[in-house]
């Protein structure tokens, strides 16, 4: 893999953030993001499993074949988000109580089946964890921020709206378009300079 | 034998395999986490004193012994042979408290597991000559547990028995899981209270009279 290829996968978090750009994994997002606490830890949980999903599958994908790549990966993940609902319930059970169910349900997230289908499967292992990290960083920061906005005007005008799940998609289509400006604006700034760059160069 | 049977055989054997590596792991890793012992503690004596009042502050029914926490030879009862006798009804009988004075003097708590939705669901029921005169959950991790209604104990005061029947009588509720759990739970300590009613009774008797002379 070459560097720039390295450095694209990398910044996959930004360029193709699972929240703001992808809208993969909308349910948790939007049902769990309704206070800053349930948001980080949920986002955790989530991107421990994206981590060790796309190792062990990046790591087993010459091994497990085509016609049963998919139950195979789920049999990995559920594994795995397994063990992150048995810590959390035995270590952290008011945590549990709060977003226990959203937990389980991390097992049919689309952004770990998708990076695991799209990106593990395919890549080599230290690639596919650079990709995970990315990934899980990029859901954890989304969700984070989604949930400090909510509970932030919450706070502001009482509970009832931007708590509930309507309120909930309205943030999260602003914050979605605002991201998407700003990333556009950003990518039309970089794509100047280097025409620039390359103009004198010629 | 032709390459597409060997395909899907060896398809069939990476999936069992990757199966039970991971089952295996998890089994693994649940032998480190910590299990749940019953102890008597203050928030224990707390609940029960919620259920089955002794007429004193909760820190004066721990501290006083107006709670105990009885051990199986105190009134001849092997749990674990109960359980097993009991293994269909699909829990267990966790560990046994009583009130050997107090408002309601040889009341006794029993507590029960059952299997949830999301793990064990810990359960006291408190008993007053083997009716049931209180209950509630000490511990759970259910997903819907709010969906139960708060007074979801209500209407099994005064069953003798291993009869309750919540699902009848509260209906759909969204947590049809936990509900029947809880139900276990509480047929399983109401047939454990019609055969060591007599028992229990007796040796709370026993531990006032000692502490009497003493």
């Amino acid at each position: 893999m070459t560097k720039a290829e390295f450095k694209k996968t990398a910044l996959g978090g930004i360029t193709n953030n699972p929240v703001f750009v992808l809208v993969l994994g909308m349910c948790p997002t939007i049902a769990k993001s309704n206070n800053i606490i349930n948001a980080v830890s949920l986002g955790l949980c989530t991107a421990f499993v994206l981590i060790f999903s796309n190792l062990i599958i990046s790591a087993l994908r010459k091994v497990i074949p085509d016609k049963v790549h998919l139950p195979a990966y789920i049999v990995i993940i559920a594994s795995l988000v397994t063990l992150v609902q048995m810590v959390v319930s035995s270590f952290m059970p008011s945590l549990n109580d709060s977003i226990g169910a959203f937990i389980s349900l991390i097992t049919v997230n689309c952004i770990i089946l998708g990076r695991a289908e799209a990106f593990a499967g395919k890549n080599k292992v230290l690639v596919s964890v650079v990709d995970g990290i990315s990934m899980g960083l990029g859901f954890v920061v989304s969700i984070t921020l989604l949930g400090a906005v909510r509970q932030g005007l919450t706070a502001l005008f009482g509970s009832g709206f931007f708590d509930q799940t309507m309120g909930g998609f309205i943030i999260l289509g602003l914050m979605m378009a605002l991201f998407n400006a700003v990333f556009a604006i950003v990518k039309q700034k970089t794509a100047q300079k280097r025409a620039l760059i390359e103009k004198e160069a010629v | 034998m032709n390459k597409s049977i060997l395909n899907a055989l060896k398809s069939v054997a990476v999936l069992t395999l990757i199966a039970v590596v991971c089952v295996g792991l998890l089994a693994v890793c649940n032998m480190f986490f910590p299990k749940y012992v019953p102890t008597l503690d203050r928030a224990t004596a707390a609940q029960i004193n919620n259920i089955c009042e002794t007429g004193k502050s909760d820190d004066e029914a721990f501290d006083g012994g107006y709670i105990v926490m009885l051990q199986e030879s105190d009134f001849d009862c092997d749990i674990a042979a109960f359980n097993k006798a009991h293994k269909s009804s699909k829990a267990t009988v966790l560990a046994v408290y009583g009130e050997p004075k107090g408002l309601n003097a040889c009341a006794y708590v029993v507590e029960t597991s059952s299997t949830g939705r999301d793990g064990d669901i810990i359960t006291l029921t408190a008993y007053v000559d083997g009716a049931i005169v209180g209950a509630m959950v000490k511990k759970q991790g259910e997903s819907y547990f709010n969906k139960l209604p708060d007074n979801l104990f209500d209407g099994v005061i005064g069953n003798i028995g291993d009869d309750v029947g919540l699902l009848d009588e509260i209906g759909k509720t969204g947590a049809t899981i936990t509900l029947t759990a809880i139900e276990r739970a509480l047929n399983l300590s109401g047939a454990f209270a019609v055969d060591y009613n007599t028992a229990i009774r007796a040796a709370l008797a026993k531990i006032v009279t000692e502490a009497g002379n003493d």
